[in-house]
């Protein structure tokens, strides 16, 4: 829309005298606009994988709520479930590229490009906005093993060679890559068994039939704090277990934990995605918002979508090694 | 403070004015779901989550498990009415009750189901009160191989579903194991038979199958008799909405096993309530003098199923108090808010918080209390469906099976499913193929596949793993048991008759 169009517009109201101020008004505010994009001015869609409810979602609720209420637009949390969040991916990779369809992600888009033959296929559909943060993740032994460390559970895989096994919530979830990632690291044998969701991964290692798992710090707490699992390091130290070594400092070269992030659709303007970016990093670092996120150890990384970018990149690379030496990916 | 303590101190808490306000809010919401099918306890419970948020947890929490348990006792009606499961669990009821409904008894199959639920209800919530601790380790002993001996019990059920012939039978529970295989494998993450449609990536949802195969298969049913004019009038009911003696008879044994029943398979994580439903209504229909009367209309088939459905949300809160740990979709959400209000589900829950755990239990008698007032005078008010003429009654049936299927995961391709579904629902009715045993194996096989996986990984494929324990033992005898029983049954009663005669 160019500024002649809004003058012939405006032209016929132009007599009245009262209204040649906002005449005026009216002829300077695309030439601001032109500026500084003016977005939003209709409702955004977040599109999300998972179900209402689930901890992806609180916690997209939690930011979109204050972005709503600052920009003064409505913004809808739209729930499209299934496939691992490829549902989800599939409708926003066709959707405008306005930044008013914008994707919330889990590590589960990285895996899934690592194990295409060429991650492009699976990424470049989407332009990165910004990272939100992680879910801290523990590496969690039971009772049965009676290990209390990194080097106490790898001396007991090594004696029980062969007869130990490690659980995860499924197959080439993110918990399972970190379980083939520890046992990468510690030079381990073990064996994969996958249950159904974390939970049920969990009672396995309670009950002594599994040796360790990789879960979320928020589901594995309670167990944690009756001492029926022990923690032998989580991705990132937290206030929560100040005792507990992060897995770097356990074992060298772990790298980055895959995050939840937005993605937006290929083609987004660059500006409204830095604006997008910007407002998540001011709500995340709110007090408030702070103050829920740290108590269930949620790892705030909100940046650039230049570094989410370059972050996301990474993180394929880095799958995509775990997934080839574990004989995972053999393309 | 001792446990008696806190549970005394739980009745005060559920007894405030405003507790009792929100225990009546989330039954009534709990119905008003079940009554409609798709819309399950889960979709109804998240849907609260944001209006919650800033509540005193223990009412907001209350509300919520009011929703969860109110559900189940909703799900019956529209089972029985119109052949649509309202919720998951009340499959096994669309069979009896439907035909209870046809003989004109709709009355007494929902007031047998209101009641049922109750008793069994309130059996489970005692089962809570006073088993939640112990019954922690009990569900922990159950591992893959434990898990593989119970599916393959409940699957030995299927043979008490065949209906006369045993060929069909087989047709019918492998077409059901077929389509449990659709999806991404839990142990390679491979996709199966999926086609190249993303949809299919997890599987074909039991609830788009269940509606297809009662609900449409109905309806498709229902337009050949009008077509041909043959078409029943919707019967009116006379009578009161009540049980006769006789009813009230046979009913009260199946509620009694199927509360126990139902808290049972509630506490093992990953069973559910439509498993109980169905080890209910198989079980009823063994110990039955006249079996031959099930899927044609029994008391027993509603009364048991109804009650095991609802005792097991009883049974699946042991684990979700004490253990942290959610036994199925409903459950899970439920942790999702307690997380939310900072409060983590688990061993230590009874002793940190025990006026919101025990309130929280406390509650449930009292709802169920409710549901059973709320849902006896409705009655009368849903039989009244049964005379909406059949050429509005049945674009209804399609509208509310659409919506529900829908509602689910919000995709297209489940409308197309309960079409196709419908058309095999049809097809199975005019060969005499059961519809059962592909809903049963559909539900099991899945679950069976994986355990069995996993037992096979920790024994580095040695089969003595499935009876290396005390509870696959038990299992495994019960299953054999369970299958020879229809031939050793009848040889036993020729020998006992020959017997007679000399």
């Amino acid at each position: 829309m160019n500024v002649y169009n809004i003058k012939a517009a405006v032209m016929p109201v132009f007599p009245s005298c009262r209204t040649f101020p906002l005449f005026l008004c009216a002829l300077l505010l695309p030439l601001y606009a032109a500026a500084q994009p003016a977005y939003p001015v209709k409702p955004i869609r977040i599109v999300l994988g998972s179900t209402p409810g689930a901890s992806p979602d609180i916690l997209a609720r939690m930011i979109t709520t204050k972005m709503s209420e600052n920009w003064q637009q409505t913004v809808v949390i739209d729930n499209k479930v299934g496939a691992g969040g490829l549902i989800a991916a599939n409708l926003v990779a066709k959707a405008t590229p306005d930044g008013y369809t914008l994707l919330a992600t889990s590590p589960a888009i990285a895996i899934r490009a690592a194990l295409a033959s060429n991650p492009d296929d699976v990424l470049k559909d989407f332009s990165a906005v910004t990272e939100i943060g992680f879910s801290n993740t523990a590496l969690l032994a039971g009772p049965a093993s009676g290990a209390k460390s990194i080097r106490e559970i790898i001396a007991f895989a090594n004696a029980n060679h062969g007869k130990v096994f490690f659980a995860s919530g499924g197959a080439l979830t993110a918990d399972h890559i970190n379980g083939e990632r520890f046992r990468i690291a510690a030079g381990i044998k073990v064996q994969h068994v996958a249950f159904k969701g974390q939970s049920e991964a969990l009672i396995e290692v309670v009950a002594g039939r599994m040796l360790y798992t990789s879960a979320s710090l928020t589901s594995s707490m309670p167990f944690i704090k009756n001492g029926t699992l022990r923690v032998l390091a989580v991705a990132q130290r937290t206030p929560l277990l100040p005792d507990v070594p992060s897995m770097e400092e356990s074992l060298k070269g772990w790298g980055r934990n895959g995050s939840q992030a937005l993605l937006a659709p290929k083609g987004t303007p660059l500006a409204i995605r830095q604006k997008i970016s910007r407002e998540v990093a001011r709500i995340t670092s709110l007090p408030e918002i702070k103050e829920k996120l740290d108590a269930v150890s949620f790892g705030i990384t909100a940046n650039s979508p230049e570094q989410h970018e370059k972050n996301l990149r990474a993180d394929v690379a880095a799958f995509s090694r775990v997934l080839k030496e574990s004989g995972l990916k053999t393309n | 403070m001792d446990t008696f303590t806190h549970i005394m101190n739980g009745f005060v808490v559920a007894t405030e004015p405003m507790n009792l306000w929100y225990t009546f809010l989330g039954v009534l919401m709990g119905t008003i779901i079940g009554v409609l099918p798709g819309i399950g306890p889960s979709a109804g419970i998240a849907l609260l989550i944001p209006i919650t948020y800033g509540m005193n947890p223990t009412s907001a929490l209350i509300m919520m498990a009011g929703i969860y348990y109110g559900a189940k006792y909703g799900g019956s009606t529209t089972a029985i009415l119109i052949r649509t499961p309202g919720e998951a669990a009340s499959v096994m009821t669309s069979i009896d009750g439907y035909e209870m409904a046809k003989n004109g008894r709709a009355g007494a199959a929902l007031a047998v189901s209101a009641i049922g639920s109750f008793i069994a209800g309130t059996i489970g919530v005692i089962g809570l009160t006073l088993f939640a601790v112990p019954l922690t380790s009990m569900a922990l002993k159950f591992g893959p191989a434990e898990y593989f001996m119970l599916m393959l019990f409940a699957m030995t059920a299927v043979s008490t579903l065949t209906g006369d012939s045993p060929a069909k039978g087989v047709i019918a529970t492998i077409l059901g194991l077929m389509i449990a295989t659709i999806g991404i494998d839990l142990q390679s993450g491979q996709a199966r038979f999926t086609m190249g449609v993303p949809e299919f990536l997890d599987g074909v949802g039991f609830v788009v199958v269940v509606v297809g195969l009662f609900a449409m298969a109905e309806v498709l049913r229902g337009l050949e008799d009008i077509y041909r004019g043959s078409s029943a009038k919707a019967m009116r009911i006379t009578g009161k909405l009540w049980l006769t003696r006789e009813e009230w008879k046979r009913s009260i044994g199946p509620i009694w096993r199927g509360g126990i029943i139902g808290f049972v398979i509630g506490v093992l994580p990953g069973a559910g309530g439509t498993i109980a439903a169905i080890m209910s209504y198989t079980t009823e229909k063994r110990l039955s003098k006249h079996p031959e009367e099930f899927g044609k209309g029994a008391i027993e088939g509603v009364a048991g199923p109804e009650s095991a459905n609802n005792s097991d949300t009883a049974g699946a809160l042991v684990p979700l108090l004490t253990l942290g740990i959610p036994g199925g979709g409903a459950t899970a959400v439920l942790l999702g808010a307690f997380i939310m209000y900072g409060i983590q589900p688990g061993p230590l829950l009874f002793q940190t918080k025990p006026d919101l755990v025990w309130g929280l239990v406390n509650s449930m008698y009292i709802g169920n209390v409710m549901l059973v007032i709320l849902n006896l005078p409705l009655i009368g008010l849903f039989v009244r469906l049964l005379y909406i003429p059949q050429g509005i009654l049945y674009p209804l049936i399609v509208a509310i099976s659409a919506i529900g299927a829908y509602a689910i995961n919000g995709s297209t391709m489940d409308l197309w499913l309960i079409l196709a579904f419908g058309v095999v629902g049809y097809v199975f009715d005019k060969t005499g193929i059961p519809v059962a045993p592909l809903v049963l194996s559909l539900v099991l096989g899945g679950m069976m596949e994986q355990s069995f996986r996993q037992a096979m990984t920790i024994s580095s494929g040695d089969l003595k793993i499935f009876y290396g324990s005390t509870i696959t033992v038990v299992l495994l005898v019960m299953s054999v048991i369970s299958v020879l029983l229809p031939f050793v049954i009848p040889m036993l009663r020729k020998l006992g008759s020959k017997g007679d005669e000399s």
